[in-house]
């Protein structure tokens, strides 16, 4: 029997204290915003069908399938098979350049590796049901459907996984097998946790792509959020966030009335279809909205995309032969090189970068004169690494597709390397795009990612400091730090 | 007999603040930690454990109920 009575204080949860994050939030001040939903007809009707992200999934599913085929069985001539052309050339520009800035994580909706382990916990690619299961969903799960441990809920497994794997990217970009093995490595982990843990476990804690698409998604001009927050407070069954039976609860376990950046959003609108109020905005913003960095975890992932966005430019654009015989050590056989290279990357990464970065925050702090604690304002200023360190990888990226894009059109005629020509395309010949130009542009994503990061400095330290002159002697050695690193950008590119 | 208040207040033991406390219609407590920015599966609540579960089953671990 319940009975319902008064107000009354309960006292539950002791735990011992814990720092929590960086503070106060730092938030701009509410600019421009535009909900996409009203501004294009039909694209909430389109959210709103329960297919939809069946069918963002299915076509990528079917190329995914290929993709691992060809890396299996394919030729192992890199630039002749689908899954180093497609993969490492198409996808990772369209991923970063495109649908990153412009689309934040829609990717994660789209993505086939988490379709088998969305399957097995649903039983249903379309359908909803409804039922009861752990951490207050109102759907009924399958599977074990356990919680995710609480030390390992952050971002730093995908941190270690991500700089692990990316000390074999030139084998991970060369050699088509690779490339599949670990595709299809990352599928079977991703259905394999599915069966044990509560739904997008994988890819909010373990997924290598999922880290850096968290970190940059910050920078992107679209958000989903609710309309009106008001509307979410009142709300009688937060359904977003515990699902019912026109949507399932957010596979990313967020509660959409109180979120405020796009970190960990996969866009799969199911909180649009579950919505009692229809209060989902899918807001159209200023680039780099979202400036709130919640921890170390977070700060240290923009660290390794940024050192490693400087040892791609040098091992794969640069001249430097020595350092690619080193990363290359399975061909060339330089192993101790290959430990020199793994050294200086993990220690630039995880060790030197930041506490470079550490010294030039605590010089702002001391040039502000400010009394905010040095977690705070180290976390804070951290937010600088996204946009530096999103327009590297862009610039990085922009060659890729305009230099080798043209290996695009032969592999779609013959995505195995097998001789085939199945649309005509297989002898197109390998041209370049505007290559002498190319660095110019290289040139003006760097300085846009300066401006921006200056820009954000200026606001931040006005936050951390409170006032005028306080952000602008905490600006000065935040702003050579970003200098220095968009002019260290330049030299990799057009040196 | 199990008591459930439709308004209340949880005691955070950690912040020595109470936290308001607001019961779904299906019996789901959700708890209004000022901090909150809606991220749960990173969430760093010192009541994680009570937010988004059933309040029925909080009320029982509840010591003034006679029941662990």
């Amino acid at each position: 029997m319940v009975e319902q009575t008064g107000e009354r204080t309960t006292r539950v949860g002791v735990r011992p204290p814990k720092s929590s994050g960086n503070g106060p939030a730092i938030s701009e001040p509410k600019a421009f915003r535009l909900d996409l939903f009203k501004a294009i007809p039909g694209l909430k009707w389109l959210t709103k069908l329960r297919s939809f992200q069946f069918l963002l999934m299915m076509p990528n599913l079917v190329v995914f399938y290929i993709i691992i085929m060809a890396g299996f069985i394919g030729t192992p001539v890199g630039n002749k098979n689908i899954a180093i052309v497609f993969i490492w050339i198409l996808w990772w520009f369209v991923l970063i350049g495109v649908l990153l800035p412009f689309g934040s994580r829609v990717w994660c909706a789209m993505c086939p590796m988490p379709f088998f382990g969305d399957w097995f916990q649903r039983r249903a690619l379309i359908k909803v049901r409804t039922g009861k299961a752990a951490g207050g969903l109102k759907n009924k799960m399958f599977g074990q459907h356990r919680k995710w441990p609480k030390a390992l809920s952050n971002i730093w497994l995908q941190n270690f996984g991500f700089l692990a794997m990316c000390t074999f990217s030139v084998q991970l970009v060369t050699r088509p097998i690779v490339t599949a093995a670990v595709l299809g490595g990352i599928t079977v982990i991703a259905t394999l946790l599915a069966m044990v843990y509560r739904q997008r476990t994988f890819c909010t804690y373990i997924c290598p792509v999922s880290g850096f698409l968290s970190l940059y998604s910050m920078t992107s001009v679209v958000e989903l959020r609710s309309a009106d927050s008001d509307v979410c407070l009142k709300c009688k069954t937060k359904s977003c966030r515990t699902g019912n039976e026109d949507g399932w609860g957010c596979p990313w376990f967020i509660y959409m009335g109180k979120l405020d950046r796009n970190n960990y959003c996969g866009l799969c609108m199911e909180c649009v279809k579950s919505c009692p109020n229809d209060n989902i905005a899918l807001n159209l913003r200023p680039f780099a909205s979202d400036v709130k960095i919640k921890g170390y975890d977070e700060a240290w992932k923009g660290f390794i995309m940024l050192a490693l966005a400087m040892a791609y430019s040098v091992i794969l654009l640069g001249p430097n032969g020595q350092v690619k015989d080193w990363a290359n050590a399975t061909e060339t056989g330089y192993w101790a090189g290959f430990g020199i290279y793994s050294l200086i990357l993990w220690g630039s990464a995880l060790v030197v970068l930041p506490a470079l970065f550490f010294g030039f925050t605590w010089l702002a702090r001391r040039l502000a004169a400010g009394v905010v604690p040095m977690k705070q304002v180290f976390l804070s200023y951290a937010y600088l690494l996204v946009p530096l360190g999103l327009l590297a990888w862009i610039a990085f990226s922009v060659p890729l597709i305009f230099v080798n894009g043209a290996y695009i059109l032969p592999v779609l005629s013959d995505p195995f390397g097998w001789g085939w020509d199945l649309f005509g395309t297989a002898q197109v010949a390998w041209s370049p795009v505007w290559p002498e130009y190319l660095v110019f542009a290289q040139i003006a994503l760097l300085m846009y990612g300066l401006y921006v990061a200056l820009r954000k400095a200026y606001a931040i330290g006005l936050t951390l400091f409170g006032s005028n002159t306080a952000a602008t002697r905490g600006l000065v050695p935040m702003g050579v730090f970003s200098l220095a690193i968009t002019l260290a950008f330049i030299s990799f590119f057009a040196g | 007999m199990i008591k459930i208040e439709s308004r209340r207040t949880i005691f955070c033991e950690v912040c020595k603040q109470d936290i308001k406390v607001e019961e779904t219609e299906e019996g789901t407590l959700i708890v209004h930690c000022p901090n909150c920015s809606g991220e749960c599966m990173i969430c760093d609540c010192h009541l994680v454990k009570t937010c988004f579960t059933d309040a029925e089953k909080i009320m029982v671990r509840h010591p003034s109920n006679g029941k662990e």
